[in-house]
This record gives structure tokens, sequence and C-alpha cells, in this order.
């Protein structure tokens, strides 16, 4: 294997914990409480561009303005639940109709948030200043690189995807999210609130995807107002791929699709990228609805 | 639809105020409900004129003032705005003045349709056209159905030219002023070069599988690989990657918006050492995110404004007077020189009308003139298309410095 | 009180000037017909900007080539039923987000295919110049049919059968009906309007280009969907015309266009699922209704969580095997 290979595998990993960062928020969210979250790209954008506002407020290192990044980004998703979801959850009894309403909400959600941050930064690129955080590259033999930011990444998405799935499998609180998942109405018999239960779902997933932007943002250099929507597409085809709702699977799902997207630029064929996840996705809902990490406990189709 | 538009006529003297005018103005990002600030006082402009001119000469501008491409369009209205504060206070029509009427297509080429066949149905004389490409191939026609001079601004779509007689291009493309990339490539011993375009935008998509290999090849470089990436791409990562690891002598970026920054990161910290050069989308401080990383990347521009031509240095010291605390960038420079050449049309026509500005706009492309970006020549069928020697640029510690002068 | 030429002349004028406006607001409404149809009958798919493309490009490129309109439409109708039947069966097997998602899938692959297909399509810049063929009063006419065919889909038999497929699949194969064809025939029905859409778009405003049919054209057709109302056709009109009409009236919001929308679509999918023409419609009714000395709340009103949930039994469908009016 030689040098420029394992550079770009290095790449496939920082890029495929991000996708997994902010997939598996989606993922949760669709899978539990049924809700296809489409403003989860806007929360993307969200995360990097309050870590900006606060850093140039505020000079203050990655440690502190990470945290701060994903409180605030997680408690604008719980205002999205609170203020929007729980509501229609409520109000609307038809599961078609209901989902349809989740998902137009969340676009309008998105429509708004994109918006103010597309204002705020005059729809140029920003991005989050270098005192924050100075990625170091370091060299391994003769060509072979490695960043600290990577580094950070992949613990980050391995970390917090083990954690996640742990507390899913074995905490009252995640037996509780499953009973969600699977009958909303018989939750509360494990002593949580289904409200409850869900604000705390939406507030992991705009943390999460606020951490997955920071870093992505922190790696890349600049972003502008129109990165949601790109990684928002992305990351559907990751939850398709590893299955709705499946810990396990989306973290695989993202690593194949950052891999393949890798090995579509690698090969020199890059503007096909599209083409090539989204046609693979396709084939793979038409041939295999589930996924093809299928989900264990129900199926959802 | 009168409310939605601006008149931007003005007989304000002193510089300092025609900049909090037009200030004030393009705070208000083009919207209406301006005019009370932009109607300046005077008694004279409502009556009859001077000379054949109408006592207000009304042109608009349909253009993006929001939306993706609204920064744009913004600091072109800027420049615009400036120059018709200094013909207005300078009398160049006399005691007539220009009406400058803004509609925003908010970027969008629906909006750019209806808004710009409102233009042609209402007593403007001349149109400067929306920044898109996709805006300007769907308005071009209803203007040249209309028999409305168009003034091609920014939009860098080469076919467009070829839809009409009504249509002057009045800033140059980056076709024009790209080969001066190639003497610095060869002064720096440059033998091979690697190519990046956006797949999904016509003129880089030209730039980058036309122009450059064929001006490699004149040079006797060679292209070692040319990638194309669709806009929305925010994996640079592994190109990065694979263009470091193939080595070449130079790195050609033909991208847009966050990829400029962020190809350049990725390049310099994979251990790529060669050249980095761009173009026209790295101005205006795009390369900002990047650092110190960006140093020594170059660019060909039109305008820099450290450019020494004497109408250059005129245009930056009175855009800083006008404008304090900003520098000029080449966006408001072609705004300044769209104005000058429509100016200078209205000034030769000879019939204040839509035909009559049709020959004006014929002679001063035949002459041309140097305006803030220096020497404008126009050339090619129907004398549309313009030109300019250009400047290369280097990217500094956060400052445009000049490499190379065309 | 009789005609006043001023008014009428100051409309015609206004028409013309405007015209282009009306025109783009109808190829909207007529996307939006083909996503309502979907949405209606309980098929979740975003497909219709696929087709809108697909048919754009199809049109325009056979106008370039001479072809006469009316070939070019036929091409493109009986395109967008191969297709869609195509489409269909192989996406038989989904249902709810995860068509949705598969349709989007599919409209970012015909995105990229057309972008790269430059020799056929012209690339990044996409067609322009093609030859204007259609004006508004042809626009109006396709607009027209279309909806006709749509008011009957919403009225008697046929509008039961769809509300009945939306609410509870089970129940409709119960009955007799047979879901997975009229599964196929909504696809299909919505794969022609979409198709219809773009071509219209590509004769009328002479150029195409493939970022139109991105993802942000999904999400405009569905705030037409949303704001309008998706039960009858005539909310996919008004839809388009408020979404078209606003940004050009409006202009001192433009900066903040998206906030007013995405609030907007928030609003009305939580508190008036119906629509603006679901909102009037409340209105008007109950100000018959009060006129009329009545009391407010007929039996008959539709329910704002899903109209027709109590529909099954008074639907009149006679169910196979089912004696009428057992438990």
């Amino acid at each position: 294997m030689n040098a420029q290979t394992v550079n770009q595998i290095i790449d496939a990993l920082a890029l495929g914990s991000v996708y997994a960062l902010f997939a598996l928020g989606l993922s949760l969210v669709w899978g539990v409480l049924d809700v296809l979250n489409l403003a989860q790209g806007a929360l993307f954008l969200l995360g990097p561009f309050v870590a900006y506002e606060v850093a140039r407020a505020l000079p203050m290192p990655l440690i502190a303005v990470l945290p701060i990044a994903m409180v605030v980004t997680g408690l604008v998703a719980v205002v999205l639940e609170v203020g929007i979801f729980r509501y229609v959850r409520r109000t609307v009894d038809d599961r078609k109709r209901r989902e349809l309403t989740m998902l137009i909400t969340s676009i309008g959600a998105a429509a708004i948030i994109t918006q103010v941050v597309a204002n705020k930064t005059g729809n140029t690129i920003f991005f989050i200043p270098h005192q924050v955080f100075q990625p170091v590259t370091y060299a391994i033999g003769k060509h072979v690189r490695v960043s600290n930011l990577d580094i950070i990444l992949l613990v980050l998405a391995l970390a917090l995807g083990v954690a996640l799935g742990q507390w899913v499998r074995r905490s009252r609180h995640g037996r509780a999210l499953r009973a969600v998942a699977f009958d909303a109405r018989r939750s509360g018999l494990f002593g949580v609130s289904a409200d409850r239960l869900a604000a705390f779902t939406l507030f992991v997933s705009g943390a999460l995807a606020a951490a997955a932007g920071v870093l992505f943002s922190l790696s890349v250099g600049g972003i502008d107002s129109t990165v949601g929507d790109s990684y928002l597409l992305t990351a559907f085809a990751v939850v398709i791929l590893g299955g709705v709702g499946s810990i396990a699977g989306t973290v695989i799902g993202a690593f194949l699709v950052a891999g393949a997207e890798t090995a579509v630029t690698a090969a020199g064929i890059g503007q096909w990228q599209n083409a090539i996840v989204f046609g693979v996705i396709l084939l793979v809902l038409a041939l295999r609805p589930e996924g093809i990490f299928r989900a264990q406990r129900t199926q959802r189709v | 639809m009168k409310q939605r538009s601006i008149p931007l006529r003005g007989r304000v003297t002193a510089g300092a105020l025609a900049g909090v005018v037009a200030l004030s103005l393009a705070a208000c990002s083009s919207t209406s409900s301006s005019s009370s600030s932009s109607s300046a006082p005077s008694g004279s402009s409502a009556a009859t004129g001077s000379g054949h001119f109408p006592a207000t000469i009304p042109v608009a501008y349909v253009g993006d003032q929001t939306g993706a491409a609204g920064y744009v369009g913004v600091q072109l209205l800027e420049g615009m705005q400036l120059r018709i504060n200094e013909l207005d206070a300078s009398h160049f029509f006399g005691s007539s003045t220009i009406q400058l009427t803004v509609k925003d297509t908010q970027s969008n080429q629906q909006n750019a349709i209806s808004l710009m066949n409102q233009v042609a149905s209402s007593n403007a004389l001349a149109v400067v056209g929306p920044l898109l490409s996709n805006e300007g191939l769907a308005t071009e026609p209803i203007a040249a159905r209309a028999g409305l001079p168009y003034l091609e601004a920014v939009n860098e779509d080469e076919q467009v030219l070829t839809m009409g007689n009504n249509i002057y291009r009045t800033t140059v493309s980056q076709l024009q002023y790209n080969p001066l990339t190639i003497p610095y490539l060869q002064k720096n011993g440059v033998k091979s070069v690697a190519m990046v375009y956006d797949s999904d935008n016509p003129t880089l998509v030209q730039v980058g599988t036309q122009q450059y290999p064929g001006l490699l090849k004149q040079a006797n470089m060679s292209l070692v690989s040319s990638d194309g990436i669709p806009i929305a791409d925010t994996n640079v990562a592994s190109l990065a990657s694979k263009i470091a690891g193939e080595n070449p002598g130079a790195v050609g970026l033909m991208v847009i918006g966050p990829q400029n920054p962020d190809l350049i990161t990725a390049l310099r910290n994979d251990g790529y050492k060669g050249i980095i050069f761009g173009e026209t989308a790295m101005q205006a401080g795009a390369l900002k995110p990047a650092g110190a990383l960006a140093n020594g990347v170059v660019y060909p521009m039109d305008y820099t404004p450290s450019l020494t031509y004497p109408t250059s240095q005129a245009f930056t010291k009175a855009f800083e007077a006008a404008y304090p605390g900003t520098t000029p960038n080449a966006y408001d420079a072609e705004g300044y020189d769209t104005m000058t050449f429509l100016a200078n049309a209205i000034k030769d026509a000879p019939a204040v009308t839509r035909a009559g500005l049709l020959k004006g706009m014929a002679a001063v492309a035949a002459k041309g003139f140097s305006g803030a970006v220096g020497p404008l020549k126009w050339f090619g069928p129907g004398n549309k298309n313009v030109s300019t020697p250009g400047v290369l640029v280097k990217w500094e510690n956060g400052q445009e410095t000049i490499a190379a002068l065309g | 009180m009789g005609h006043d030429p001023v008014l009428l002349a100051s409309l015609g004028s206004f028409f013309q000037t405007n015209a282009s406006t009306v025109q783009t607001m109808l190829v909207d409404a007529l996307l939006a017909f083909s996503v309502q149809i979907c949405l209606r009958a309980g098929v979740f798919s975003l497909g219709s900007v696929a087709f809108w493309s697909l048919g754009g490009y199809t049109a325009g490129i056979m106008a370039k080539h001479g072809q006469p309109t009316v070939l070019a439409f036929a091409v493109v109708i009986a395109g967008a039923v191969v297709l869609g039947a195509v489409m269909s069966v192989a996406l038989a097997r989904l249902h709810g987000l995860y068509l949705a998602m598969a349709t989007v899938a599919l409209d970012l692959v015909v995105v990229v295919l057309i972008t790269n297909a430059t020799s056929i399509t012209g690339g990044a810049e996409g067609l322009f110049a093609i030859p204007v063929r259609l004006g508004t009063g042809w626009t109006v006419g396709v607009v027209a049919v279309a909806a006709g065919v749509l008011a009957l889909t919403e009225r008697g038999r046929a509008g039961r059968v769809v509300r009945v497929m939306r609410n509870d699949s089970d129940v409709a194969a119960a009955l007799g009906i047979r879901v997975r064809r009229m599964e196929r025939a909504v696809f299909v029905g919505s794969a022609v309007l979409g198709a219809l859409s773009g071509a219209c778009y590509a004769l009328l405003f002479s150029t195409i280009q493939p970022s139109q049919g991105g993802f942000s054209a999904i999400v405009t057709a569905l705030t037409i969907v949303v704001l309008g109302g998706m039960e009858t056709w005539v909310g996919g009109l008004v839809g388009a015309v408020v979404v078209v009409g606003l940004p050009l009236w409006a202009t001192p919001i433009s900066t903040w266009t998206g906030v007013i929308y995405g609030g907007a679509i928030i609003v009305v999918a939580m508190v008036a699922p119906r629509g603006l023409v679901g909102l009037v419609h409340d209105g008007v009714r109950q100000v018959v209704t009060l006129g009329r000395g009545r009391g407010r709340n007929r039996n008959d009103s539709q329910d704002v969580g899903g109209p027709a949930s109590g529909d099954v039994t008074a639907m009149g469908i006679p169910a196979p095997g089912v004696p009428q009016g057992a438990p």
C-alpha cells in the first residue's frame, strides 16, 4: 500500500467521522420519534456559526467553544421539539399525515435558521477564528500525514457512537426510548415521560450536529451557509444505508459513504460523486428497503 | 410597481455627502422605501433638464441584491452609485440626472425573468443585467425583443453575447486576463500543472477544461490531472491528497466559495509546496479562512486597489472617500466602469431613446476608455466583448499585492 | 356601474407587464399538482422535480431541433408514463419517508446526469435560445386540463377512493380497491404532470439549467403545496400564486424571504393543514352557516387532523365479500 492510499484512507476516516456524528442524530430522531428532521443540516451549520460568533466575542480555546456551540445548538433543537414537533405529535393522529407535517415544519425551521446565518455572514465564507484551534499535521514516514483534528474526529465519532449505543441499549432512558419507538403511549410504563425523552433526543441530535459542524469547519478552513443542504443529503444516504434507528449501522454507513466518495474523488471522477452515491442509495432502497444493516427491533417500512 | 424601485437620482455635490447617501441606500439592500433619502433637494431637476436630455434619464439594474449572488450585486451597485453621484456633481448631463431603478432578482432566475419583463415595458432607457449566467441567458432575449440596451456586468457567460444586438459587456471576463498566469508559472520553472474546476459552473468548466489546457499546451507544460467537482462538494481532503500525491509544479483552482480556502488549506497541510493559482473568486478576502497557508497564492484579476493606472488610482481614492473605512474590490470597480460606459453612451447617443442609445453604445465601444480597471477595449463580433490588460495578484498576509501587470 | 375603461386598460397593461410572472405561476401550479396528487393519495413521493427536469430538457432539445410542439409534448408525456411506470414498479416496496428519500435520491441522480451529459444537454450552462413555443393562453389551457382531471379525482367515488387509500391502505384493500395499482397510477400521473410543468417552462422561457431541478426545487414545490393546501387543485394554484408573487411584490423583505416562508409553512402546517384554501373555505362556510342561523358545527365539516377518518362507512363503495352494514 503506497503512502497516497494511506492518506486517502485517513481522509476517508476523518470524513466518515463527520458523517457519523451528523447522521447519528438524524437516525436517532427518525428511528425513535418518526421525525425526518430536515433541519438537521441547518443545525450542522448553526454549530460552527455559534462557535464563530462566540469566539469573535470572547477569545476562547476549542475546549470551551465546542461545548458552547453544542449546547446552544442542542437547545435550538429542543425548541423545535417543544415548539413544533410536540404539537404535531399531539394534534395529528394519522401517521402518514404526521410524518409529512413533521417533515414540512422541519423544512420551515431549516429555512429560518439558514437565512439567519446567511444574513449574519453576508452570504459569504466565514470561519472560526484561528486562535480557537490550530490544526497540526504530523508526518509519519515520508509521505503519510495525519492531523490532530483527524484524530479528534475519529475518536469523538467512535466514542460518541459507542456511548450512544450503550445508552440506548442499557440505561433506563434508553429502554424507554426504545419503548417510545415501539409504542409512544406505553413508554410511560418505564417511568420516563415521552415528552421529556423526545426533547432530550432532539438535544442530543442537535449537539451531535454542532460537534460535527464545528470540527468539520475547523478541518476544512471556511464554510458558507449552503453547507447544511449538501451535508443533509449525504446524511440521508448514510442513514438509509445503515438502517434507520440503528446506531452501529449508521456509523458503518457513514464510513462506507465516506469511503465511496473518497474513492470516487481519488479516481478522478469527482463530478459523478452524487450520481454514484445516490444511485447506490436508490438501488439499496429498491432492493433492500430496511437498509443493509437492518435494525432488528421493528420493521418501520 | 413604483413602490419597488429606488429612484437614485440626486444632485449631491460634496463627495462625503454622496458617500453617505450611497451608503444609506446600499444598507437598504436595494429595497424600496428609500426614496426619501435619495430624492435630493433640487428645484431644477424636476423641470426640463438641459440640451436634449430629459430632466431625469431612467435606467434600470435588474441585479442580485440578496440570495447567493447578493453580496456581489450589492458591491456592483456601490460602484455604480459612486459613479452616478460623480456624474451628477460634475453636471455631466447639464442639469439632467440619471435615475437608477434597482430590482432585486434574489439570485433567482424566475424573478429575474419577471423583473426584466417589467423593465422592458417601462420607460427605462437601458438595463444592467443580472449576474448569474442562468439569469442572463433567460433575461437577454426579453430585452432583445423590446430593443432594450442590455449591459452585461460580472456575468461571464459567453453565450449571452450571441443572443441579441442590444447587448454589450461592460466588465471584463476572466477569459481575457487568465493568460497572465502562464508567464508567472514559466518564470518559476513550472513544468506540470493539475487543474481543479467546479463541474456545475459553466464559466469554470470552460476555464478548467478548455482555456487552461490550451494555454498550458502552448507553453509546453503538461497537464497531469484535471478534476471536476460539484460546487456543493465539501469533501476536499481526498482531492487534495490525490493532487499532493501527484506533486505537480502548480495547481490551478477554478472553484468558488469556501472550496478555495479549503483546498488551499488541505493542499498545504498535505505538504504540497508548489505554486497555487486561481481565478477571480479568490478576491475580496475569500482566502482569509486559510490564514498564512494562503500566502503566495496568485490569481489574475481586472482590478486590485493598488492598480497603477491613473484612472484606477482616481477610482480607488474616490471610493475610499465616499465609503470611509472600506477598500474597493473588483466588483466595485466593475460597477463604476459599467456606469461610465452607460453615461458615455447616453452622451454620444444621437437621440435619448433606446435605439439612439444603441448607437451611442456602439460609438463608445468603438473608442474604448480608461476606467477603474484600466484601459478597456471592445472587440469581437459586433464589438460586444471587452478586454483589459489585467493584473496578476499575489495574496500576502491578508493583502492583495501585484505580482505582474498585464 | 358599468365597466371602467381605465381600470380595464390598466388591468390589460398589468397582465402584459406581468405575463411572465403569471406564466411562472402556472408552471409552478402544474408542478404543485404533481406533488399534490401523490400526497393526497398517501404516496409520499417527491419525484416530481426529477420529472420536471427530464420533461423540460426533452421538450427543449426537441424544440431546438425544430420538432413541432405537439410532438414534443407527446414525447414528454409518453416518456413520463414509461419512466414513471418503471420507477413505480422499482420502488413499489417503499412507503412513507423511505419513498420520499428514494425519490429525492432519484432527483439528485438526474441532476448529475444532466450536468455531465454535456453534448446532449449543454452541461452546466444548460439549454438556451430554445424557440419560444408557448404563450400564456396555451399554458392556461394545459393547467386547466390538468386541474379538470384533478378535480375529477377529488370528487365523488374517485375522491373517496383516494381518501381511503391515504388513511388506511388495509381498509382500502379490504374494500376491494386495488391499492398497488392505484398507487402506480398516482405515481405515473404525478410524473406526467411534473414533466409537463418542465416542458412548459422550457418552451415559455427559452432556457433551462440543471441547477433548477435540485433539492431546493423540491423544497419550493412542497412549500407551494403546503401553503396553498393539498386537498384540492385550487390549493396548488393559490400556493403557486403566493410563492411566486410574494418575492416580487414584497422586495423590501427579500433579505428575510427564508424566515418568512419558513415561518409561514410551519404555522400553516401546524394550525391550518388544509392550507390557505382550507382557511378561506372554512371562513366562508362559517359566515354562510351563521347567516343561515344554524349551529356552527355541522357534521359534514372535514376534520383538520385527517378528513374522512370516519368516512369509511359513509363512502358508499360496495365492498365485495363484506355485507353492507356489517359492524
